[in-house]
Order: structure tokens, then C-alpha cells, then sequence
């Protein structure tokens, strides 16, 4: 992709590890990302900055990431945000839910790179679009 | 020192499994009663077994003011509240404590239980005071009691919860799985972020939850957790929400607590079958070098800490 173009993605994970990981990663490949460790404040930051992609954690000790989906996706300033929800928990009905509140894709942690690049990929960028350009 | 009385009424998951193969441990689904010593009463969890817990506070005459975790809200650890005869008197004061799930608050998930397609009566008819207390990853007190909750490994919003009281710490954690049973526990060190290939690094990353779960269980005089399948079970059942013995077992030595509990016993496990997995968890910890006492939890059994 180009690297003038702007894609703000917020990353929302209780543990610093891994959300530091993803937005390394992300920045490697050109995009924008910043990540938030206290879920408490991700709505208001959401709210303010409108990120176009959102990688929500599900297990987090203050707002846990289905609850802040179905907030993003019901306030009309932030419903068109995309969201991705990854997750260490690898459970069907958590899956289906997260799809029904408006999650756009669903992961379970751990994950390729590559996977999670791709869903990025697929829900930002147009078809003709190229991200693994290094 | 005052004591924590801890009296197990249910231990069965997921359905009741009355019978002659499990007698002896018993086929009501989780429910167990804690009588701090000059303190409060706590009601863990409402599967089937919390209808004989009822009996029994009847008995005593006297009115009953008891607080109610419920750890989450699959079948096996609600479906004896609409049984809970105390529930139904006047005078009788319950708190019901436990998580919200992402479109319904505790309120509603504990009254839709009752609606009348289910069950004749409804919560209204409960004629004891009955209040609601949402709750999520926290800390906080109850009658000298301090209460932290954390949430587990099992499909939903299921809660493990800690109780601290004059010194002495009870741990619960009735349905939970092993964080990351599909990779090996290395975990990169993020620091070295830069002299290693980032993708590598991502790609073999797995957040170290479990290690959250032991400081949890950290030096409990009384652990009381999952321990459902045996280890060649488990591996078909990933995913299902529940412990092998084993990884119960290592999580009592890495927390080094006093005492061990093995709960939430498969339904297709007959008594034999449970006497050969506390069996089995007792050897593991004596090769451990850590040979704590360690039970199946059974129907009557009372543990005083």
C-alpha cells in the first residue's frame, strides 16, 4: 500500500504484550495503529479520534470487547467503524455473538500474521490494493 | 482465627446424574454454602444441589440473609433457584451477585429463567427480598469479606471468584478450561521486538493468561476448581470450557495452595471413575514434591479452613 495514506487503527488489549505486538506489526506494514491497555477509556477515545478499524480484545477487566462492540456499533457517530474482534477465546457461541452485535471478523488468538493482515486488508483496503509490498 | 465453613451441596457439571454409579459423590449440579465464622453466609452458585441447601436453612427457624455468586448462568448453575424454598419467604434476604452477559443484565437472566414457559412461577412470587448485583473483573467487600472476581476460560462470561476473610483465602472456579492448550508456554520477549523477525514473533505469541490465573489461586488455604476430564478426554474436548486433572493439579502446585479441591465432575464419570481421577491427582502432586491434600468434592462433604 501507500504509505501517505492514513489508516487509524486502535488496538484495545488488556495485556501490554500483545497489544504492543499487533500495532508493531500493523506499523510495518504501513498502517497507522495505536493500542490502549484500559478499555474504560477506549469508548470516549473511539468516540473522539474515529479510527476506521478497531482490534478489540474480548477479556478485559474493565469493558470487555463484545460490550464495547455493541456500544461502537449502536452510537451513530461510531457505527460505521470496522471491528475485529481477536480473542483468546476459542468458543462458537462467543463467535456468534460477536457477529450478531456487528463484528466484522472474528479471530482467535494465537493467529498467523498473515490472517489477521488479510482481514485488515480485506476491510480497509480496495480490492486493487497490495499491503505485503515491504 | 475465625474459620470459613465450606460445605459442598452439588458437584456435578452440566446435568444432574442421579443413580446407584454415582451415589457416592453425588448427582446434584454445583452449588456450595460458606458460613464465615461471625461473618456472612455465600451461596455459590444454583445448580440443583442449592434445593436441599434450602431445606436445611429452613430448618433453622430463622430468617436467612445470604449472598448468591453465581459463577454464570449455564443450566447446571441456575436451575435450582426456581427450587430454593427460602427464595419464596418473606423476611429472607438474598443478594444475587454475578456477571452481566452482553444484551441482558443478571436481572433479566435470572427472571427470564422463570418466564412462564419454563417454570409456573414467577420471580415476582419470590417473596423475599431479592437484590441484584452485577459485577465484572473486580474487587470489593461484603460484610468484612473481600471479594475479587476474575473472568475464566469457558464459553461466555463465567467468573472465577477469590474470598479473603481474617487471613484465610478460598478460591472457586468452577467451569474453566486451560488458557492456551494449543502451543507450547513460550512466550517471546517483546523487548527484542527488533532483532527478530516481527511476523515470527506475532505468530508464536500467546498471552500469558494463565499466569494471571495463578496469582489469582496464589497461597489459598482452600482451591476448588474444574477438574472435569481426564488428560486423554480432554484432548477431544477442547474447547468445551473444562480442565483435565492435570492442569488443575499443576495450577494447585505453581499457586501453591493448602489444599485442593477436584470439582465439576464429567457426567459420564461413575464414582469409580472419580476415585481413580482423585487418585491420579494425588500421585501427580506427590511426584510434584508438593503432596497437598487433595479430594474429589462430594455431596456433604465440609471442609472447614
Amino acid at each position: 500500500m501507500s504509505q501517505e495514506k492514513n489508516y487509524d487503527i486502535l488496538v484495545i488489549d488488556d495485556n501490554l504484550e500483545q497489544a504492543n505486538l499487533i500495532k508493531l506489526l500493523l506499523e510495518q506494514y504501513g498502517f497507522n495503529a495505536k493500542y490502549l491497555t484500559d478499555s474504560s477509556k477506549a469508548f470516549d477515545m473511539i468516540l473522539k479520534e474515529k479510527p476506521r478499524l478497531v482490534i478489540l480484545d474480548i477479556m478485559m477487566p474493565e469493558v470487555d470487547g463484545l460490550r464495547l462492540c455493541k456500544m461502537i456499533k449502536q452510537h451513530p457517530d461510531t457505527a460505521n467503524t470496522r471491528i475485529i474482534i481477536y480473542t483468546g477465546k476459542n468458543y462458537e457461541s462467543d463467535r456468534r455473538k460477536a457477529l450478531a452485535l456487528g463484528a466484522d471478523v472474528f479471530l482467535t488468538k494465537p493467529t498467523r500474521s498473515y490472517v489477521l493482515l488479510d482481514a485488515i486488508k480485506n476491510l480497509l483496503l480496495p480490492a486493487s490494493d497490495e499491503i505485503y509490498q515491504s | 482465627m475465625k474459620y470459613i465453613k465450606v460445605k459442598f451441596w452439588g458437584v456435578r457439571g452440566s446435568i444432574p446424574t442421579p443413580g446407584p454409579s454415582t451415589i457416592r459423590y453425588g448427582g446434584n449440579t454445583p452449588c456450595i454454602e460458606v458460613q464465615f465464622q461471625d461473618g456472612p453466609l455465600f451461596i455459590l452458585d444454583a445448580g440443583t444441589g442449592i434445593r436441599e441447601l434450602g431445606k436445611q436453612l429452613l430448618k433453622r427457624n430463622q430468617p436467612v440473609n445470604a449472598y448468591i455468586f453465581l459463577s454464570h448462568y449455564h443450566w447446571d448453575h441456575i436451575q435450582g433457584l426456581p427450587f430454593f424454598r427460602p427464595a419464596y419467604q418473606a423476611g429472607n434476604r438474598f443478594t444475587i451477585i454475578g456477571s452481566d452477559d452482553t444484551n441482558v443484565n443478571l436481572n433479566e437472566i435470572i427472571s427470564f429463567q422463570m418466564n412462564p414457559t419454563y417454570f409456573p412461577v414467577a420471580i415476582e412470587d419470590m417473596m423475599a427480598d431479592i437484590q441484584f448485583r452485577s459485577i465484572g473483573e473486580e474487587t470489593f467487600e461484603i460484610e468484612g469479606v473481600r471479594v475479587q472476581s476474575m473472568y475464566l476460560n469457558h464459553p461466555g462470561y463465567a467468573l472465577g471468584f477469590r474470598f479473603t476473610y481474617q487471613g484465610r483465602h478460598l478460591v472457586y472456579i468452577s467451569d474453566n478450561e486451560p488458557f492456551r492448550p494449543f502451543r507450547n508456554p513460550e512466550t517471546p520477549d517483546v523487548k527484542q521486538v527488533q532483532k527478530k523477525k516481527l511476523e515470527e514473533i506475532f505468530d508464536n505469541f500467546v498471552e500469558n493468561k494463565d499466569e494471571t490465573l495463578i496469582r489469582f489461586c496464589e497461597h489459598a488455604d482452600l482451591l476448588i476448581h474444574d477438574s472435569q476430564f481426564l488428560p486423554e478426554e480432554y484432548q477431544e474436548k477442547i474447547t468445551w470450557g473444562h480442565s483435565p486433572f492435570d492442569y488443575t493439579v499443576d495450577l494447585a502446585v505453581k499457586s501453591m495452595v493448602k489444599q485442593l479441591i477436584l470439582f465439576h465432575h464429567d457426567p459420564l464419570h461413575d464414582d469409580r471413575m472419580i476415585d481413580r481421577i482423585q487418585a491420579l491427582s494425588q500421585q501427580r502432586l506427590k511426584e510434584s514434591g508438593y503432596a497437598i491434600p487433595c479430594w474429589a468434592a462430594q455431596e456433604g462433604m465440609i471442609i472447614e479452613i
